[in-house]
């Protein structure tokens, strides 16, 4: 029988590293400075000169397009790293002591849980104010208790297990325990965590970005991008569609990246 | 007069259970309900004895190991030994093992957590463990998905024993195992602790294999000690009503 | 004869190379006879059980062979064929006790289901069915255990169960694949001792598939050794186990710790 060819792994992991790809050219070449705008270039049609066109105050759209993936791209990574640390801080003592500990932070978690995540960062975003950090603070913390809880389930599981008992028998302690033994073996439902995660936190970004409290002008994302091409929406319609398309390149290489890998791990 | 490395004086366990009711309660600081699994339990091992415990599922056999090995906070009684890192052989060859380690690292463990042995030292004493065991050396840098049932107890027995523990607690050893495997393993297991003057308390519901390895044997039911006695005692002129009624069920009596 | 299979051979296909996991399997049966299959894990005694009960139905692998229960070749027959046999004229009881019944269904509702599929019978001719069968199986106070669910009995209990569900439509075949595995040894003997009054009272034949060859001695007159994929030797019992002729069959019997005094198995 021939060989089964993983294609999710594949097409996931050639739209995600061309996206990397594309984010680290753009941190040292962009065809125009991104923030310049040229009055003669207004509003101009895709050409040779910019092939994504020019936005209403004439700034080239590719090059913004590669500055704001790169802007939506670090909240996410920094949203998800924020969610990931503390979650398994929590979820790892949660699920490995239980007890009252458990109990408390669990509901406090619950509580958090209960809030859309976007309402919850909007909340902190009116406290702290907006800009690139605060976003990347504020969905970090609305990203945690779903981390948190998949650490921990995965603790409360590992915890019984015999080679857990041995290693207590071999003399590790508690911590060693909890971080050596038992969070390896949470390293494969992590992983798929940590891509549907960053796949809601780049699109958390970009809705809040398209709301105007994410990343601040003149900077480029993609959703601040979009939301101002709702305006020219009818007369020049290709300045919502690049920055769109970019997002969903971005989420379905990881999505399907994630279910590849996931797919693997099965077969 | 013999020198016991384990000595049980009238232990009784407690145990809570997991209900409704009693995480109610828990919410509002009250104790939950207690059960008592062990009842007045009193034995002891002498020197390089291998001792067998019998009895069936819900008997108490495991509360009664995680007691010797003070994993049971809730108990009554005295417990006292005369070694320091007592040791375990687990019933399940599969969840013993830390899937994501390889078997050096694992079998290393209890030399890092207990010993200054440099890198190069506690490698050495695996790989002679590893022969110890009848296993080839380069197993040590294989993951236990790589390995058969049968290998993975004889890893599980290498890394009880890394410490040259006095008292060694060995929980069904051999029952997840295919009959010839578990020949093999016995065998194994008889030859270290002769080799090694090893005091076990071997943990069995095979009356067979018990017969086979301990010296003497215990008889439990419903959390209490019925019967005890050396093996030819026990197995010729059983005294206690389930101990023949064990004996009956096997096809021994 | 009650059941014929003939060079029965299954292979696996969902590797590069096609994988036999058993090899020309043959095996009559005449009711009321208990038969054993003995062999290590892997060795495809479970795996030809499934496949006698019509029980593998695989796309990745292949039945070569016949095999015939009362004249219907269960290897190839339909859907509709098999139904009419399983669970009526043909009884399966599994190993794991615990997750062979439904958690969320009533003892008495899970005993009549092969009523309920199989006969035209009321609802009270059915209780009352079930309640019989329950007794059969020797389980106190039928009428209590009836309304009861699965999580309030113990495992020895559940397998009682599980042999009333079979039997209650009178099957004239029981397969039994490890039916005792996970049960204590006091059980384990009660178990077998219910089997033989089933077999020896109703001329139901047993197929008792077990790693444990002490148990197949109690219980079995005839048995078949298997070694990866091959019965090996076969045989009336004492014979194989007095006089073993294939170094295999000596070889497992030679692992059981033996007890002096006590005979052999």
């Amino acid at each position: 029988m021939k060989k089964k060819y993983n294609y999710n792994l594949m097409t996931g992991g050639i739209l995600t590293v061309t996206m990397l790809l594309l984010i680290l050219i753009s941190v040292f070449y962009v065809p125009y400075d991104p923030d310049k705008m040229d009055s003669t270039a207004k509003l101009a049609k895709a050409s040779f000169h910019h092939i994504m066109g020019c936005d209403q105050f004439g700034r080239d759209i590719f090059s913004r397009v590669m500055k704001g993936c790169g802007n939506t791209f670090f909240v996410a990574a920094g949203t998800v790293w924020m969610g990931t640390v503390f979650g398994i801080l929590i979820g790892s003592f949660t699920g490995y002591y239980g007890g009252i500990l458990d109990e408390v932070l669990m509901r406090i978690n619950d509580t958090i849980f209960a809030f859309p995540s976007i309402l919850l960062a909007l909340v902190f975003v009116s406290l702290l104010g907006g800009g690139k950090y605060q976003i990347i603070l504020a969905l970090g913390i609305a990203f945690i208790p779903s981390f948190a809880r998949i650490v921990r389930s995965e603790f409360i599981r590992c915890r019984e297990l015999d080679y857990v008992k041995s290693a207590r028998l071999s003399g590790a302690g508690s911590l060693r325990i909890m971080f050596v033994h038992i969070l390896p073996n949470t390293r494969n439902v992590l992983f798929s965590a940590i891509l549907i995660g960053f796949n809601n936190a780049v699109l958390a970004e970009s809705g809040m970005s398209f709301l105007g409290i994410g990343v601040q002008p003149p900077e480029a994302s993609l959703g601040r991008m979009m939301s101002e091409a709702q305006t020219y929406l009818l007369t020049r319609p290709s300045m919502a569609l690049f920055p769109g398309l970019m997002i969903l390149w971005m989420v379905l290489g990881f999505a399907l990246l994630g279910e590849g890998i996931s797919e693997r791990q099965a077969g | 007069m013999q020198e016991n490395v384990l000595e049980v004086r009238h232990v009784n366990g407690f145990y809570k259970e997991q209900s409704v009711q009693n995480g109610i309660r828990r919410l509002f600081g009250r104790e939950g309900q207690r059960v008592q699994v062990l009842h007045d339990i009193s034995f002891f091992i002498g020197k390089g004895e291998v001792v067998g415990l019998v009895g069936e599922s819900g008997c108490g056999k495991t509360t009664l190991s995680k007691a010797i090995l003070g994993f049971l906070k809730d108990r009554e009684g005295e417990i006292c030994h005369q070694t320091k890192h007592p040791q375990m052989v687990f019933q399940d060859p599969y969840s013993a093992l830390n899937p994501v380690k390889k078997i050096g690292w694992i079998m290393e463990e209890p030399l890092k957590n207990y010993t200054k042995l440099d890198r190069q030292a506690r490698r050495e004493k695996v790989l002679e463990m590893l022969q110890n065991v009848g296993l080839e050396a380069d197993m040590a840098d294989r993951y236990p998905r790589q390995l058969s049932g049968g290998q993975r107890q004889r890893v599980n027995i290498g890394t009880a024993l890394m410490l040259e523990p006095g008292l060694l607690i060995a929980d069904e050893p051999v029952s997840a195992l295919d009959v010839t495997i578990q020949a093999q393993i016995m065998e194994l297991f008889q030859e270290l602790q002769q080799k090694l003057q090893l005091s076990v308390l071997f943990i069995s519901h095979d009356l067979r294999v018990v017969y086979q390895m301990c010296d003497r044997v215990l008889i439990m039911k419903e959390g209490r000690i019925v019967e005890e006695g050396t093996v030819e005692e026990v197995y010729r002129h059983p005294k206690h009503e389930y101990t023949k009624l064990l004996l009956a069920s096997a096809g021994i009596s | 004869m009650l059941l014929e299979v003939k060079n029965l051979q299954i292979a696996f296909h969902d590797h590069s190379l096609p994988e036999t996991v058993v090899h020309d399997f043959n095996l009559t049966m005449e009711a009321g006879e208990i038969v054993g299959i003995v062999g290590e894990s892997g060795s495809g005694k479970s795996m030809s059980a499934m496949a006698i009960a019509g029980l593998l139905s695989r796309h990745d692998m292949t039945k070569e062979g016949k095999c015939l229960f009362q004249g219907v070749d269960t290897l190839r027959c339909s859907r509709q064929e098999l139904r009419k046999l399983q669970g009526n004229e043909m009884g399966i009881i599994f190993q794991e006790p615990m997750t062979s019944l439904n958690p969320l269904k009533k003892i008495g509702w899970q005993v009549e289901e092969s009523l309920r599929l199989h006969t035209d019978l009321g609802k009270t001719e059915r209780k009352e069915r079930a309640l019989q069968a329950l007794a059969e199986a020797e389980l106190p106070n039928p009428e209590r255990v009836y309304s009861l669910y699965p999580h309030n009995l113990s495992g020895g209990m559940r397998q009682r169960v599980m042999i009333a569900a079979a039997m209650i439509a009178r099957p004239k075949l029981l397969i039994a694949d490890e039916p005792t595995t996970s049960l204590d040894v006091t059980i384990q003997a009660q178990i077998v001792k219910l089997l033989q009054k089933f077999s020896r009272e109703k001329g139901m034949a047993v197929l008792f598939i077990s790693h444990d060859l002490s148990l197949v001695r109690q219980l079995c007159g005839r048995v078949l050794v298997m070694q990866k994929g091959y019965v090996v030797e076969q045989g009336d019992m004492e014979t194989v186990f007095e006089h073993p002729v294939h170094p295999y069959t000596q070889k497992l019997l030679a692992a059981i710790p033996k007890i002096p005094g006590q005979g052999g198995v």
